[in-house]
């Protein structure tokens, strides 16, 4: 498969401050999350994506276009921005439709596209208010508008999720799938990593400006199978399950837990162990009320990688 | 599309994106305040001060040292300087520049929307301070009324194309243009002799020193300089305003706009 994005030795500094430090990646199509703590670049990376920044050094071309400045780039792009910033004069629908037109749409296209994309985000109702008026969600889903109103072939989203309740994050989540099953390849940012795993397998992650790792989340899990897997237990006597977990040949480690009743488990076979729980847990007595494995979570995954 | 017809219809769609928003902005609020000065001391001048030098000369002395010297930089500052300066504050400027539009059309959009503003402020003033003093006795000819006013326009056009670069250029630019109108064109078009010459003021004056009344005639007098024709005054200016054009649309197409998320 061809790669829609491929950055090379990719880095950008803001003065002193390294946005990112050498990074080398190739996304292909279909949908990419772009996951990181704070601060670790992704901003600065999706910035150079949609042609805002120009890279310091590197080489980096999205749909075999180098960015900064591309009209030509532009048209197959959507971006939804992480700042809270919209027109604030403006309708929902004026605001999409404006930027429609800028891409070269009639007034009257624009017009049937905005309100299309403001249904489509769930904003119909609400598309004819000001959005100095909007809620936070609100915003943030019609600045997704503007970014799949013309019906791109990538769309760049930068922590879209942020400030969603459950169900606009339900929607949008949806939004982005039924996007990739259009044909549309989404890049999306986001430090909550379950909400990536939930939309997409493949992930590229970021840490202080460089690649960390690539590929699926079991992909990333294999990279890492010297480290343990965890298990997070509530049990009523959790002295008890710990004492009847360690003989077991594949524990590494337990703690108790600060809370009351709460120890973790790390093992490096997970299977071996999900296989053994249940009959140790039974003669053990110790009265087993919760049980957490983010084996294949990618919270997991980073902690284990960014130490 | 290519550049040359998507700069102009580019252009046009942000200008009438933001001419609504520019005209009910602070910057133009300030500015009705700031534009109703001249016509309030003309008013002043000719009523309570007995209007005993006439109307043409408080006409010439208000258009000279508040409207064209202070009014017109001021606004066009004000005006000006918002043009990208304000979509960067906002952090807007993204949805434009990830458009398939020249980035310069951005600039010469929004700066065209304030233009307008601040054409239509100006215009009101000047003409309400040759309304107050042409009733008046030895009140100034429509003729001097027009050319003045019509100098104080291309002020405006000059002075907040120039903040515009500046707000381009200058991430607090405000300060830098300020600084320029009223400290540097101010001392530069005052300072008696050929100094004046590298103030934008000198060759606006020049536009309409060589009105027939003593009047104007004095002006040159009174500014202890010797102006050019207005032919070529109006030819400098337009270099000018070419130059700082130019100079706004290519900083702006080849500068990144770093934004805070």
């Amino acid at each position: 498969m061809t790669a829609i994005i491929q950055a090379e030795n990719l880095g950008r500094w803001y003065g002193e401050v390294v946005g990112l430090g050498d990074l080398s990646v190739e996304i292909e199509p279909g949908i990419t999350g772009l996951v990181g703590p704070n601060g670790a670049g992704k901003s600065t990376f999706m910035k150079l994506m949609v042609g805002e920044l120009r890279p310091a050094r590197g080489q980096l071309t999205v749909l075999d276009k180098v960015p900064f400045g591309n009209r030509a780039l532009h048209r197959q792009l959507g971006f939804c921005p992480q700042q809270d910033a919209l027109y604030e004069h403006q309708t929902g629908r004026q605001f999409v439709r404006d930027l429609l037109r800028l891409g070269g749409w009639s007034r009257r296209e624009a017009d049937v596209l905005a309100v299309r994309a403001m249904e489509r985000v769930g904003l119909e109702d609400a598309m004819d208010r000001k959005v100095n008026g909007y809620s936070k969600g609100m915003r943030q889903r019609t600045r997704l508008a503007q970014a799949i109103a013309h019906g791109p072939k990538l769309v760049i989203a930068d922590e879209p999720l942020t400030g969603l309740d459950p169900i606009a994050r339900r929607q949008t989540l949806d939004l982005f799938r039924g996007l990739a099953e259009d044909g549309c390849s989404v890049v999306l940012s986001s430090h909550v990593l379950h909400e990536v795993e939930s939309l997409t397998e493949t992930i590229v992650l970021i840490h202080r400006g460089r690649l960390l790792a690539q590929g699926s989340v079991r992909d990333v899990r294999r990279l890492i199978s010297r480290h343990p897997s965890r298990v997070e237990l509530v049990a009523r006597d959790p002295r008890r399950l710990a004492t009847a977990l360690l003989p077991l040949e594949h524990i590494r480690t337990i703690k108790l837990g600060a809370d009351p009743g709460t120890l973790t488990v790390e093992t490096d076979d997970i299977a071996a162990f999900h296989s053994a729980f249940a009959g140790v847990a039974a003669s053990a007595g110790a009265g087993v009320s919760g049980f957490k494995s983010d084996d294949a979570s990618l919270e997991a995954v980073f902690d284990y990688l960014v130490g | 599309m290519n550049l040359l017809t998507e700069l102009p219809r580019a252009t046009w769609l942000i200008f009438r994106m933001h001419l609504a928003s520019t005209a009910a902005s602070r910057r133009a609020l300030a500015g009705i305040l700031f534009a109703a000065i001249p016509p309030l001391f003309a008013f002043l001048a000719m009523t309570i001060g007995g209007s005993n030098e006439g109307g043409e000369r408080v006409f010439m002395y208000l258009g000279v040292l508040v409207l064209l010297q202070v009014v017109a930089p001021a606004l066009g500052v004000f005006l000006g300087i918002g043009a990208i300066a304000d979509e960067t504050e906002a952090r807007t400027i993204t949805y434009p520049f990830t458009r398939p539009i020249p980035r310069a059309s951005v600039f010469l959009g929004r700066w065209m929307a304030s233009l307008l503003v601040l054409t239509v402020l100006l215009l009101a003033s000047g003409a309400g301070v040759a309304a107050i003093t042409m009733g008046a006795e030895g009140g100034t000819s429509p003729e001097a009324a027009t050319a003045l006013i019509g100098a104080t326009l291309i002020a405006g056009v000059l002075y907040s194309l120039g903040a515009a670069v500046i707000g381009v250029i200058f991430k607090r630019g405000q300060v830098i243009a300020l600084g320029y109108a009223f400290a540097f064109e101010v001392m530069l078009a005052n300072i008696p002799g050929s100094a004046q010459k590298l103030s934008l003021q000198y060759y606006l004056r020049s536009l309409f020193a060589g009105g027939d009344s003593a009047d104007w005639r004095s002006l040159e007098v009174f500014s202890r300089a010797e102006f050019i024709e207005s032919s070529a005054s109006a030819e400098r200016l337009l270099i000018t305003a070419a130059v700082l054009l130019a100079v706004g649309c290519i900083t702006v197409t080849r500068k990144q706009f770093v934004l805070s998320s």
